[in-house]
């Protein structure tokens, strides 16, 4: 019987290394993590171009309403870009600087939503708020990935203009 | 106190002050990294609120740091272009002209003794000499930018100048104006053939401004205008853009939007 035991002590030992070793190498890396989302915000990144174009003339023709639908979709892009990327497994030794991360992207998107908002209200002095709060989360966004080297999962201002 | 104390005393304060803007010029700005290299860049406008219509005199500071994300040394920076100021912004028209002979191996006051007149700017510059790749030498440079000409096209020759490690070089940077885009200055440097194998560049701070009189009337070397619809006030607009081409990869460019705010 003691032996018995102590067989069955010794195969579960031998077990749960195995899962760990293979829980192990089956873990996202960092540059695996990194490929994964530039694929996902590869598309998103290229429609938001396509859905904000001619916003900038519109803003400066004063054309607030004629933009704001431009950007209301820019904004449904981005908020399910976000939701898509943040469901991929992060790397364990990132997991603190991705939630920083996912937390900045949210305020962004809540700042475009805004944004948009300003836009359909034809409230010029909203709208300058809520563009400029809207840089400056992204900015802070970059600043907190910059290490990954993302290049479509960046906030890159030039493709909402 | 004795004066070669008092000078010591003057040079470290001095030295302090250099440091201390360097580091607040570079705390703040946008960042962009790849392949483990990491680059900040940063540019501000003074005065900030400017004409509708119309350029009025301005002075643009930037400042940008390279660092490396892998703890190791970044690659070599090969070029950097930074982008800048409205189309038309940029006025050389009787600025005396500097040789750039005339600044080799010269120290910071040699430098401003010959080439005053043709004085656009000033900054600071942080380079790195890896004689030990371990514990690089550190050499903090004033910097001094001068108007020169080169290929027949308007040039900015930056002088930087430590005495300690002994660094001095000219940093020549061809101005471009561009056509086409959101600004109106492009200024270009190869670092790496300036630079050679020797020194890395981690960080610049450099302020380019001039106002002068030529035939009694008032110029300024840098212009801009904030040309925003009649209903707006202010609005974030693209200020400046750096470029930063690294030996062999890779190239990292960081756009800076800054509030454009109307004198009205």
């Amino acid at each position: 019987m003691r032996g018995s035991v102590r067989l069955f002590a010794v195969v579960l030992f031998l077990v749960t290394i195995q899962v760990a070793g293979a829980a192990r190498s089956a873990e996202t890396t960092r540059p695996d993590y990194v490929t994964r989302l530039e694929r996902i915000c590869k598309p998103g990144s290229e429609a938001t171009q396509r859905a904000v174009r001619g916003v900038r003339g519109d803003v400066q023709r004063e054309r607030l309403r004629e933009a704001a639908p431009k950007v209301d979709e820019a904004k449904r892009i981005f908020a399910h870009t976000v939701s898509a990327i943040g469901k991929v497994p992060r790397p364990s030794t990132d997991r603190t600087t991705l939630a920083r991360w996912f937390r900045a992207l949210r305020r962004e998107t809540v700042a475009l939503g805004r944004t948009a908002s300003a836009l359909r209200a034809d409230d010029v002095a909203r709208f300058q708020r809520a563009w400029a709060n809207f840089i400056h989360e992204g900015n802070k966004a970059n600043n907190v990935v910059v290490a990954f080297g993302f290049n479509y999962c960046d906030f890159k201002p030039s493709r909402f203009q | 106190m004795s004066f070669s104390r008092a000078r010591r005393l003057a040079a470290l304060t001095s030295g302090l002050a250099l440091v201390g803007a360097l580091a607040v010029g570079l705390a703040f700005g946008e960042q962009s990294g790849r392949d483990g290299v990491k680059v900040r860049f940063n540019a501000m406008i003074t005065p900030n609120r400017l004409p509708r219509q119309g350029l009025a005199p301005v002075s643009v500071s930037l400042s940008g740091a390279v660092r490396s994300t892998t703890g190791g040394n970044p690659p070599f920076l090969g070029r950097m272009t930074l982008a800048f100021g409205a189309r038309g912004g940029l006025d050389v028209r009787g600025l005396p002209i500097c040789p750039r002979a005339r600044l080799r191996n010269a120290t910071h006051r040699q430098a401003l003794t010959r080439c005053r007149g043709a004085l656009v700017g000033h900054g600071a510059i942080v380079a790195e000499v890896p004689l030990d790749p371990e514990m690089p030498l550190v050499a903090q440079a004033r910097v001094l930018a001068f108007n020169g000409r080169a290929a027949g096209r308007p040039a900015v020759w930056v002088h930087a100048y430590s005495s300690s490690p002994p660094v001095s070089f000219v940093l020549p940077f061809t101005l471009r104006r561009l056509r086409h885009g959101a600004y109106g200055v492009l200024l270009e440097a190869r670092v790496a053939r300036t630079l050679g194998r020797w020194l890395r560049l981690r960080s610049f701070q450099i302020t380019l401004g001039r106002r002068y009189r030529r035939h009694g009337r008032l110029h300024s070397y840098l212009n801009a205008h904030c040309p925003l619809p009649p209903r707006f006030h202010s609005l974030s607009v693209p200020l400046a853009r750096a470029t930063f081409h690294f030996n062999p990869a890779p190239t990292l460019s960081t756009p800076i939007l800054r509030s454009c705010r109307t004198l009205d």
